[in-house]
């Protein structure tokens, strides 16, 4: 059912304070994406219910977030976006998330021709409107496997495994988008256009692919 | 015997070769920045932190810092300072620009640092440039630039005698240590830091 007003999801992003942490937030281009920043060491003292997405940043460390499982489960319960980047290793702190390390080749651009073999998953999805495979394609660091029945693949490697999915029917209302990439590392540290690029697209992709908690209860009260 | 050489470990995952080298050492102790106390700042004479370090978490210990420098303290600071953590610190500026030729390494002085260690070969890898730094930490007044990048030459290392005591050589880029590959390079530039880092300045 169409809104009759519709309020722009408040995204909010962890900041671990490493150096790509804080340029990637308080830098353009990237800056103005983000309406709360909430440090981790002051994630028990949060509110995630004034949110409703909430990033985890590129290699934020695992064993801090371990520490509030139960605060990002209540979240997505309540219908918040979690969205759990490279190195973020949602397999230690989410019991259905699964996790295998790949070699990662630096390299292979240099060969005149060649192609990572990243691909788009699922052609009618919405995120192919705001990414695709120019923007995913820089290197690897692991892949999700095996994926559970509620994670749809929506960015893959050449063998068919994931490097990006979605989960919107294992946590309430809420969702999971959790990806193997690290763009926030690498756009932080002026490394890799693609990955700047990614970002550029895949933080509209969010936003406009989640809805304000105030629209999600109304709609729940319309139902 | 109170450990000389403090390194602080920030990031989640392996143990850098430099922190391992230096954990053989008896006078060295290495730390997770989340169990880090004023009192090892207290105790140490030289410390290391490397580019994943949390300079939000570290700003509370700004004052400890400048302590540590002022009773003559080395710090080997890597990575990119968003937060000065110590006054007369800016934050980095990225060079602007892209391509090989526009992030080329200048030698702008010696440095202990760089003993044994051929730096021709730190500008590129596999013929890649960037890997060794994109930018620079501001030149602190009275700092001297040993490594510059990039057409003007902006300070990506720099070693600076604060005014009220103490060193800190700072690397704008990946941890230093890294960009020398697997050879024998990155084990001497290991034992460089930490002979630097732990020594002490001649009154």
């Amino acid at each position: 059912m169409k809104q009759e007003t519709h309020t722009k999801p408040v995204l909010g992003i962890v900041n671990g304070g490493m150096h790509y942490h804080i340029d990637s937030i308080d830098r353009e281009p990237l800056k103005g994406f983000f309406d709360q920043v909430i440090y981790l060491r002051d994630l028990p003292q949060f509110d995630l219910s004034e949110l409703d997405i909430l990033i985890l940043p590129c290699r934020t460390n695992p064993h801090y977030l371990a520490l509030h499982q139960s605060q990002f489960l209540a979240f997505m319960r309540r219908g918040g976006t979690l969205v759990a980047m490279g190195d973020t290793r949602p397999d230690m702190w989410l019991d259905e998330v699964s996790y295998r390390p790949v070699m990662t080749n630096f390299w292979w651009w240099l060969q005149e021709g060649a192609d990572l073999g990243v691909e788009m998953s699922r052609k009618d999805h919405s995120i192919n409107r705001y990414i695709g495979k120019k923007e995913a394609t820089y290197h690897l660091h692991g892949v999700f496997a095996p994926l559970a029945d509620n994670q749809q693949m929506l960015i893959e490697t050449k063998e068919g495994e994931c490097l990006l999915f979605e989960d919107t029917s294992s946590y309430g209302t809420g969702r999971l988008v959790a990806t193997t990439l690290d763009p926030f590392f690498h756009h932080g540290g002026f490394f890799m256009p693609a990955t700047t690029q990614f970002l550029l697209g895949f933080l509209p992709w969010l936003i406009d692919s989640s809805q304000p908690a105030s629209a999600a209860e109304k709609q729940e009260e319309m139902a | 015997m109170n450990p000389a050489l403090l390194c602080v470990e920030s990031h989640y995952g392996k143990r850098s070769k430099l922190f391992k080298l230096a954990e053989q050492r008896d006078d060295a102790i290495v730390v997770r920045q989340s169990d880090l106390t004023r009192e090892h700042l207290e105790q140490a004479s030289g410390l290391i932190t490397s580019m994943h370090l949390d300079q939000l978490g570290m700003m509370a210990f700004s004052e400890a810092l400048e302590v540590f420098l002022t009773r003559g303290g080395r710090w080997f600071y890597n990575g990119h300072m968003m937060r000065p953590l110590v006054f007369g610190l800016q934050p980095y500026q990225h060079i602007g620009e892209e391509g090989k030729a526009a992030l080329a390494l200048t030698q702008l002085a010696d440095h202990p640092v760089f003993v044994g260690i051929d730096r021709d070969d730190l500008g590129a890898r596999k013929g890649v440039a960037g890997f060794y730094g994109r930018g620079s930490n501001p030149l602190p007044e009275g700092a001297l630039a040993i490594t510059g990048v990039g057409r003007a030459q902006a300070p990506l290392d720099w070693d600076w005698a604060l005014p009220s005591g103490g060193r800190l050589f700072s690397h704008a880029g990946n941890d230093l240590q890294s960009v020398a590959g697997a050879g024998t390079a990155t084990q001497q530039l290991s034992q460089n830091i930490i002979a630097w880092t732990i020594a002490e300045d001649q009154s």
